[in-house]
This record gives C-alpha cells, structure tokens and sequence, in this order.
C-alpha cells in the first residue's frame, strides 16, 4: 500500500510540471510589475484592477522605478534572481538577451492570445515591421511590445513665419533652411554630442539604411529559399534580420566597411556638413542631453528633433510661459535626401525614424506559476479590447478641469487607433529596407562607445576629418563584429561562413 | 640554596581575549561587515581580474591577460611613402610627405598588432612615430588621474594650510568662531550641486541663453577670451581643475587648524626667544609639528583623486573624446556599459596597488617623530 501510494506520489511530482499553467481559472499568486514611465503608471494600474477582478487569485503590484540607472537596476536584479516578474523596458533589453537573462517570447507568440477572439498567433497582433525589428542578432524575439514612437522635426512655427523660413521637404532644403536660421542671428538647433540625445545619431540609421537598400541581398544572404527584397514593399523583409555572420561576410567583403563602401563617406559628410550648418560644434561638446529639450521650449533653438512622447512636455511648458514668449510649433517629416545628393539615395524615399519605443520583458527561468500569472497578464494587456482601452484614457487637470491624454505614444498593438491629432507622427515605413549601415558591432556596448568618441565627438565636434573618422570606424566596427561572433557563437553558421568569407 | 623569586602571573594570550570578551564581541559585528563590504569585494576583484567574466554567463580564466591589454605599449615607426616609379619621396598637393596612416599599417601586420589602436604621435625627423596601446583610453586616463592627484594634493593642502594659520593668528577669539562656521557651511550644501553650478560657470552664450560666470568674467574683459572650456580637448581637463575655485575645503581647514591648536605655547615662545619671525616659525615650527595632520588630508586627498570619477561623470562624462576620462570612470563603464567585470576588477586592482603605493611613500615622506594631541 505504502508503495503504491509512493509511487502514486512520484508520478504525480513528474506530472505537475507538464500540466499546462495557463488555464487561466487555476491561475493564483503574486506578482509585481514595474515601469520608469510615470505617464503609463494610471493606465497600467487600471489594467491589473481589470485583470484582477477576473482572476480573483491573482495579485499584481504595480511599482514604478526611476529613469536614471534604470539598466544597471534590472540587471542588477536579474542577475540576483529578485527581479519583478514584468518589466517595462526600452530597446536596450536585448543587452539583457545576449546574457540570457530574459524569456525568449517566440514560443509564446506562436500560441493564440486567450483573449482575442480570433486564434491567429499572439504574435501576429502587434504592428509590423517593427515587431521583426526587435529580434536579436540570433533572430529571437525576447519582448512584449507596448508602444511605438515616431520622431519628426519640432519647430518654432512663429519665428519660421516672422523670418519668412519655410518647413524643408528635403536635405538641400534642410540645409538652407539651418543657414537662414543662422543668418536670422538664432540657433537652429541645439544638440548635445553625448549618448543621451539622439539629435545626431538617429539621423545617421535613417540616411544609411536608405543608402544601403541596394546591398540587401548581397548581405541577407542566410535567407528563406525563394526569399526577394523588393524596396515597394514593406513587408518584404519581415521574419529577416541580419545576423551577425552575415554582418561579418558583408564586412570583409567591403560591403559595410566604413573605409570601402562609398555609402559610408557620403553619409559622414552630409553629417558633416549638417554640424557645420545647423548646430554649434563646440557648444554641442559641452552639452548635455538633459539641456536640449529646454532649449527648444525657451526658445534657444528652433528646430528640435524628437518623437511623440514630446509633445504632452512640450504642450505643458510652452503653456507655462509668459505669453510673450508662448510660440506656436509644428511639426516637420526628417528631410529626406534626393537622387541629387548621390545615386544610393534613388531606391524609394527615405523612412522616417519610427520604431518600437517600449515592452515588456520577463525573467528568464522564473519559477513557472509566476511566469505563467507574468505571460497571462501581458496577453490580457495587449488584446485589443484591453490595449483600446488603456490607449484612451485621460488624466484631468485639477485647475482647469480639462482632459488630456496620459500619453501619445502610438500603440504597438494592431487595431488599437491612435491619438487625434498625432496621425503626422504615426509609425510608417514607405519602403522596404534593413539595418545594414551599422554605427557598431550588433549590440556591441563597447563598439557604440567608440563610435560616439570618434563620430559624435571628435568628427561631428570639428576635431578630425572624414578619411581619419572613416578609417576609426571601420576599425571600430571591425572589433565590435568580432566580438558579437564571440557572444552569439551558438547562433553562426560556420559552414556559411566558411563558404561565403572572402 | 634555593633561591625566592617573585612570582610572575603573567596571563596567556587567550586568558587576556577571555577577559576582554565582551570587547571583542562588540567589535564582531564591525569586522563582520568590514569584511563582508570590504574584504571580501576586494579579494573577489582580485581573483576576478584574472577571468573573462561578464557578470552573469561566460566566466573564462585568462590569467593576466586583462593586466596585459590594460598595460600593453608599443612603439610604430612608419616612413614617409616613396614613389615606386622615381624612387623619390612621395608628397601631397601641399609639397608635405605622405605616411600610410598607422591603422593600415597596423592592419598589414595582423599578428603583431592584433588588438592595439593608436595612442598619441609624433614626428621625430621625417619618421612618424605612434605610441599604440590595446586599451589607449585606459593609458590616458591614467596621465590625467596623474594630473589631478597632483592638483587635488595641492587643493587639497596648500589653501587649506594657508587659512588654517591665518585663522590660527586671528586676534579676536569671536572671530576665529565665526570664520570656522562659515568654513564648515558651505559642506552641507551637496557637492553634486556644486558640480552642476560650475557646470553652468563655464557654459557659452547660445541661442540666447547667457554665458556662465565664467564667460560672463572673461567677456567683461575681452569677449575672445569666451570659450567653451568643457568642449575643447586642450581646456577640459583645466577647466575640472579650476572647478570649485578658491578651492575652501572646510574640514581639512579644521583639521590643520586642531594641529595648530596643539603645539605648545612654550615652544612659539622658545622661537621668539631665538630670534624667529613670521615665516621662520612657519617653516621651522608649525609645519614640522604639523606632519601628522597633513599626513591624514594627503592620504583622503590621494585617495579621492585616484578613486573619484563621479564629478567628472557629472561634467562631461569623460569626454570630450574622453580628453577627461580617469580610471575609476573607465573602471565604471567597462562594468557596467561594457559588461567587461574581470577587465574591469583589473583596473581596481591596477588602482589598489597604486593607492597603496601612494599612501606607504606619502606616510614615509611625512613621518613625524613629534606629535602633539590636539
């Protein structure tokens, strides 16, 4: 009998793991959520009451933590085996991936989300391409996207009028622009060569992958049988990402070395030549990132390039100040080079920076009653229903009793509207393209150190010119590749490699 | 005959520790955490220097190869080009000769500079010569934390040294309170806010936001003399110099002054008995006796300047082009921006063994036979 009833125990230990967790009625237990945007602080509450009321069992703190150190908190607490089970983070999680620190989603989001009516994969519910966009240099999925961005020009609408300046429609536009600003005797734009304004790197993707559209298939070469890009459509490139071994062939091919690829010289020297036009290189030095937002709003500069998540700042501040100095803004597309700055910028029209601004990440190896709670909530959160919901709520101004938005990110689920009024900036890409022109090493920390040292500062501040920033780059980009084949090692094709390199 | 000696009860080493117990069971919870803060972080570093670890999932034993990278130098000579088809020297446009750049040199010779990057050049003759270094930022920094140990030593010293006598010569008692308070005031204030102040002290008019009090003094004298000090290569690391002019530190004023406070009376009134004046007695009286104040703000000084990084963070990350980077900012963002932990345990170690080297010639130079209790 006693045996028996041993043996009866033991099958059932090995059981219970295999039992699915997800039944959603046998879900209990506690876990905490935490995200460093205190605007979605409100909308993530009411989604855990929401869950809450129907699972019953279910407990979800929702906590929020500071912006600054926010990295070195997470990992910190990954590392320690005490994070919180979901975590709002940016686009630097797969800094995270390639320490193995969080859960791979793919698997999930082969699976339908319970809380759709459809039973198309979950993953098949966030927008497009830009889901694809997040994937790893291995091709692994490791978020749940919350919301997009998309990033345009702000301008100073009431000195462009008095100046007679019009909005530019295109790069030589855009420079004539920044010398008429200059001429006005103002500042046309404020930047900080710092990593903590993106003013002078984001443009740098933007101009590159435009540039580089011709030698997709020369680089995506580890590609689906039959697999074509075609610049028309978008679509064309999704489920492909450059891997690093295809990144390293390309490289020691010439295609994406800094010093052969004659793509990475134009685009040095527009950057070049828009330092020299539209900021001031030694102030520019000096700055710091948290200086340029400000500036834009005193009016110190009239051109600020920054994305959606400016606009409830921006609408706040310039609210705040004397009416004499209030100024109406709008906003511009990033000027996009023509076929008359170089025959590379000929295959379609430039995209616009807009991507995934945010997701969620969870835990690797967390005890899986958590995990499963953790992966419940997230899929309850992005169904349509639910994202709809927490999308269009308003916070009240207590004085003037008027609503706005708790934010005007554009979300990353599908079939979630936007904003009235913030279509201008809602996440497109006209054209097909992928992230050939690499600035570093694919998640290479240290290669995206060197590169601000001898781009963002000693190039764009005036100290060397363009062979000598070429020559550091492509050195730069050299080691940063060699190093991400060290850290994905499991994930390179070495017959592809040995097949394909030079 | 026997012989009556006095009996001796002297007490075993573990008799006297039993006495004491409750001593030595108070100091438990101090060394404790002493060891597990301290101690132990700092052997941990030294075993995890010798390793390739990234803080989480690849831990690889390298030996001293981290010490290697950080410390390894080698001098490139590279000739002027010659022309293949006249056998001359090759020049420019400009009539200058033409060098193949050292990164191509480099390049043409893998197996020996696999890893190094240029350092700094220069031209002896018609030879370029480059020093190279495979971690050249970590090099450089090491020259500037060389710079503000020196200007940090003599901050932190000389002012201090120079107000603690005058208020020591004070007349007025009442006076010599008051001047104590406002020099220890102004450490309530926290230094990071100080740091951004000077910041803002050296900014440049742009876009119509007004020059710093920096720029605001110097165009009042000559407007070219404005300059963007925290964005030039050549005048940042003066600027973090200059910053928190004229450099009061309170406490290390009090410190020299409780010094000067303990010397004897008798022996001022010997020196005057022999003649000694003003800058005599300084020299031959006040600063002797005074070794062992100086000897405690020379090491927090030293220390402060090899280990601190957080004001330059602050002011200009390091940069620009990390013209003011130091090794504990190196030391940082190799940990925590580069996932680099045993590289980044050796820099600490690197610096331990030159702290500690400091501090043993430091406390050697201002040994003192004569101290006075303040």
């Amino acid at each position: 009998m006693f045996k028996r009833m041993l043996v009866l125990l033991l099958a059932l230990a090995v059981a219970l793991p295999l039992v699915p967790a997800t039944a959603q009625e046998d879900l209990a237990g506690e876990i905490t959520f935490v995200t460093f945007m205190g605007e979605w602080v409100t909308p993530f509450e009411t989604a855990a009451a929401d869950y809450m009321a129907l699972h019953p069992g279910v407990t979800i703190t929702v906590s929020t933590v500071p912006y600054d150190g926010l990295q070195d908190f997470y990992r910190t607490n990954l590392v320690g085996g005490t994070a919180p089970e979901i975590m709002h983070a940016e686009p630097w999680w797969n800094n995270f991936a390639s320490l193995e620190l969080i859960k791979q989603m793919d698997d999930v989001f082969a699976a339908p989300n319970p809380y759709n009516e459809d039973d198309t994969p979950w993953g098949d519910a966030f927008v497009q391409p830009f889901l694809d966009f997040t994937r790893d240099p291995g091709g692994h999925i490791n978020v749940v996207p919350w919301s997009l961005y998309g990033v345009g020009m702000f301008y100073n609408k009431t000195f462009f009028d008095n100046n007679g300046i019009t909005a530019p429609t295109n790069w030589d536009e855009f420079m004539t622009t920044c010398k008429a600003i200059k001429d006005a005797g103002a500042l046309p734009m404020y930047v900080a060569l710092k990593p903590n304004d993106a003013q002078w790197f984001w443009p740098l993707g933007m101009l590159g992958n435009f540039a580089m559209r011709s030698e997709v298939e020369a680089v995506n070469l580890r590609t689906a049988e039959g697999w074509a890009f075609d610049v028309e459509d978008p679509t064309s490139t999704l489920g492909e990402s450059i891997t690093v071994d295809e990144a390293w062939v390309a490289f020691n091919k010439g295609i994406i070395d800094p010093l052969a690829a004659p793509e990475y010289r134009v685009i040095a020297e527009m950057m070049n030549e828009w330092a020299e036009n539209c900021i001031d290189r030694q102030a520019a030095l000096a700055a710091d990132g948290s200086e340029v937002y400000q500036a834009f709003w005193t009016g110190q500069s009239k051109i600020f390039m920054n994305g959606t998540w400016f606009i409830s700042t921006l609408v706040n501040e310039i609210n705040n100040l004397p009416e004499e100095q209030q100024f109406e803004w709008n906003i511009f597309a990033y000027p996009s080079p023509t076929a008359d700055n170089g025959e590379m910028f000929s295959m379609g029209v430039m995209n616009q920076n807009m991507n995934l601004r945010n997701g969620f990440i969870v835990p690797a190896n967390l005890d899986p009653a958590k995990e499963a709670i953790a992966i419940d909530f997230l899929q309850f959160m992005t169904s349509t229903e639910e994202a709809s919901k927490l999308f269009s709520l308003n916070r009240v101004d207590e004085e003037t009793g008027a609503e706005y938005p708790w934010s005007y990110d554009p979300p990353a689920v599908v079939g979630v509207p936007m904003r009235p009024g913030t279509e201008a900036l809602y996440p497109r890409i006209d054209n097909a393209e992928m992230g050939l022109f690499l600035t570093n090493g694919q998640g290479d920390t240290q290669g995206w150190d060197e590169f601000l040292n001898f781009f963002g500062q000693q190039y764009l501040g005036g100290m060397i010119d363009t062979d000598a920033v070429l020559e550091e780059w492509s050195f730069s980009l050299e080691g940063g590749l060699q190093r991400a084949l060290e850290t994905y090692e499991e994930d390179i094709d070495q017959q592809f490699l040995d097949e394909n390199l030079p | 005959m026997a012989t009556l000696s006095p009996t001796v009860h002297r007490k075993t080493l573990l008799r006297r520790i039993w006495d004491a117990k409750l001593v030595y069971v108070m100091l438990v919870p101090t060394f404790a955490l002493l060891f597990v803060f301290a101690y132990y972080p700092f052997f941990n570093a030294l075993y995890r220097s010798l390793f390739n670890w990234n803080g989480v999932n690849v831990e690889e034993f390298i030996g001293l190869e981290n010490f290697s990278t950080l410390l390894s130098v080698q001098v490139v000579t590279i000739d002027p080009q010659i022309d293949a088809a006249t056998g001359e020297l090759l020049r420019d446009e400009d009539g200058n000769l033409v060098y193949e750049s050292v990164r191509q040199f480099m390049r043409a010779d893998r197996e020996r500079y696999e890893g190094y990057q240029s350092m700094s050049s220069f031209m002896i003759g018609d030879h370029q010569i480059h020093l190279v270094a495979k971690d050249p930022v970590f090099l450089n920094s090491f020259v500037n934390m060389i710079i503000f140990v020196v200007t940090d030593v003599m901050k932190a010293t000389l002012i201090p040294l120079l107000l603690a006598n005058m208020l020591y010569h004070l007349w007025s008692e009442r006076w010599r309170y008051i001047f104590r308070i406002l020099l220890i005031l102004p450490a309530v204030v926290p230094g990071v806010v100080g740091i951004l102040l000077w910041r803002d002290f050296y900014a440049m008019p742009v876009g119509g936001r007004e020059a710093g009090l920096v720029n605001q003094i110097l165009g009042l004298i000559d407007p070219s003399l404005m300059h963007t000090w925290l964005g030039d290569v050549n005048t940042v690391v003066p600027a973090i110099i200059f910053t928190g002019f004229p450099w009061v530190n309170g406490a290390n004023t009090l410190i020299l002054l409780a010094g000067l406070l303990a010397i004897p009376g008798e022996l001022y009134d010997a020196a005057k008995m022999d003649g000694a004046r003003g800058w005599t007695i300084f020299w031959s009286l006040e600063l002797p006796l005074l070794r062992g104040p100086l000897r405690l703000v020379l090491v927090f000084a030293l220390i402060g300047a090899v280990q601190g990084y957080g004001h330059i963070l602050i002011m200009t990350s390091g940069g620009p082009a990390n013209a003011s980077m130091v090794p504990g900012l190196w030391l940082y963002r190799n940990a925590f921006g580069f996932n680099k932990y045993g590289y980044a345990s050796a820099i600490g170690v690197i610096l331990f063994i030159i702290l500690i080297a400091f501090t043993i010639t430091s406390q050697r130079m201002l040994r003192s036979e004569v101290e006075f209790e303040a």
